[in-house]
């Protein structure tokens, strides 16, 4: 029993926070949250997902638990439900919890303190703790990016995803905890979504290389467009945890590669077809 | 008024100092027939751009007699049905603040005393130049305690990004990154982007003509030098993505190519 006090002594870690944000809205937050959270769990982390969108709740939905939501976070901040009741812990892989947000309330119940206060106590007890900030640069946004250590800035290959996405990393620069207090500052990492290297190579959409020159923050990988992402949400699924995806696979090689590891960049060039793939056009 | 006990009272409001841009309206001549016709046309031209602008009027171009002809209240009445909106006068003799003041204008302190590309003829008529030059410094006692000091450049080396404004109130900004597009950077001096200028860059917004603005990669959205601007609309196909070099001559912004930028990979 002595032993096992002292061991948990030495391992108190403090969680590392990473809001997963972007301005633009429906560009891949959510969805690479869940697919975040959920390698990072497979890869023996113990991992926490916040909804922050109040009002609009989403990741419920993606995790596949939104029939299993009695208190959330509001509930916890306001102090109707203690956080090991609000957590819900996800049936297919050990590690990973989830914090819905509120549904019935709207973002101005969100309260920095309160927030503080949960994201302090969960630090505690778990390795990573993964955002979900809703789109825009309100309150919701804000709050969710206040406590950050590191954050992944989901950015579409497309020029309004661009701007948006270098407003909000101005804004990590400037509106967070860090900022505030002159800590060390938040670090960035690019995610691109909805990648197509045939359309790139077209001239239809901007390159990782257009993007990268434009947000120059570190680059952690792109996610082909996939239609696995669709199907994987409407089954409750976050992607990493469905079989045979190419949007899991790259999420999987971000969260390698977030660990540490090298990976080589995959899904950034148009896959080169076989003569027997051509002549019977197969996919 | 009752007492207020300030000890225990959580204060309601803050008195900051704060770094703002305005349009300056720098006027020469204050002969009624000929500027209020203009000032509706010019204004009336561009409504929206204008519409509820704060608008600073200079008088430092205008000589005591055109000040003294000046009605203050009627140009400010003109102005604010023009829809801007006239915050206050710099540059006019000590003898008028009474008047400045009772328009509802602010006084501000002259700029101190640079010599305008824009040199209006139609003032100078009679007097001779240096002994008017003189006088400028001595009208405003602002000016007269500046002593001519190189003011110290601002350098920022991370990129600005969309929606942030970096400002050098006085002297020259060097970014040693890029101006990304919806950012907006400003100096009363030159300006020098050695990244790609995709904001807006204006220079000399304290109304020094002299001032230019440099970028490695030109594809702003907006420029200006000394209130003089260009969108990027206007831009010449030859000169995006170039290394610009943009000054103000002859009234208009002039455009020079000054090299090739490659980014590398």
């Amino acid at each position: 029993m002595n032993k096992k006090i002292l061991l948990q002594k030495e391992e108190q870690k403090l969680a590392k926070v990473i809001v997963v944000t972007s301005g633009k809205g429906g560009v891949g937050k959510t969805t690479t949250s869940a697919a975040f959270a959920a390698g990072l769990a497979v890869r023996g982390y113990k991992t926490v997902v916040i909804d922050f969108d109040v009002g609009l709740r989403n990741l419920d939905l993606i995790m596949g638990c939104e029939r299993r939501v009695v208190y959330d976070l509001l509930n916890v901040i306001h102090g109707e439900g203690s956080l090991n009741q609000a957590l819900i812990k996800d049936k297919r892989v050990d590690n990973l919890f989830i914090l819905p947000a509120s549904q019935t309330r709207d973002k101005d119940a969100l309260s920095m303190e309160g927030v503080g206060k949960v994201i302090a106590t969960l630090q505690q007890n778990f390795d990573y703790i993964i955002c979900d900030s809703p789109a825009g640069i309100e309150k919701g946004a804000m709050t969710a990016m206040y406590f950050a250590d590191e954050a992944l800035v989901v950015t579409n290959p497309e020029v309004s995803s661009v701007r948006d996405s270098d407003r909000i990393i101005g804004m990590l620069a400037s509106k967070t905890r860090r900022a505030e207090q002159d800590l060390p500052p938040v670090k960035e990492h690019l995610v691109i979504t909805r990648y197509d290297p045939m359309r790139v190579n077209k001239g239809d959409m901007l390159s990782a290389g257009d993007v990268q020159e434009i947000l120059a923050i570190s680059f952690l990988g792109v996610v082909p467009e996939s239609k696995s992402v669709l199907a994987a949400s409407n089954a409750g699924i976050p992607v990493t945890l469905t079989d045979e995806s190419d949007a899991g696979e790259a999420y999987f090689d971000m969260v390698d590669r977030f660990l540490g590891q090298d990976r080589p960049f995959r899904f950034m060039d148009v896959p080169k077809r076989g003569i027997f793939s051509r002549l019977f056009r197969t996919q | 008024m009752k007492s207020i006990d300030t000890s225990t009272q959580a204060p309601v409001f803050e008195l900051k100092g704060s770094v703002l841009t305005v349009l300056v309206l720098h006027i020469r001549e204050t002969d009624a027939d000929s500027l209020y016709p203009q000032l509706e046309k010019k204004i009336g031209q561009a409504r929206s751009f204008f519409s509820s602008a704060p608008i600073l009027i200079d008088l430092s171009a205008v000589d005591e007699e055109g000040q003294a002809a000046l009605d203050f209240m009627f140009l400010a009445d003109t102005l604010r049905k023009l829809g801007v909106v006239p915050v206050g006068v710099r540059g006019g003799a000590a003898c008028h603040s009474e008047r400045i003041l009772q328009a509802g204008l602010g006084l501000l302190p002259a700029v101190k005393a640079e010599k305008t590309v824009a040199t209006s003829v139609e003032t100078q008529s009679s007097e001779p130049e240096p002994p008017e030059r003189k006088n400028q410094p001595e009208s405003s006692s602002a000016v007269t305690s500046q002593v001519p000091t190189v003011a110290p450049t601002k350098v920022i080396s991370l990129p600005v990004r969309s929606g942030q404004q970096v400002f050098a109130p006085e002297g020259d900004l060097v970014i040693l990154s890029s101006v990304n597009a919806g950012a907006e950077v400003l100096a009363a001096g030159n300006i020098h982007v050695y990244g790609a200028l995709r904001g807006r860059a204006m220079a000399g917004i304290n109304g020094d003509a002299t001032a230019r603005i440099f970028s490695l990669q030109c594809n702003a959205e907006l420029v200006a030098v000394a209130g003089e601007y260009v969108v990027n609309e206007s831009l010449d196909q030859s000169l995006i993505n170039q290394s610009v070099m943009i000054s103000l001559k002859d009234g208009g912004l002039d455009f020079q190519v000054i090299g090739s930028f490659n980014p590398g990979p």
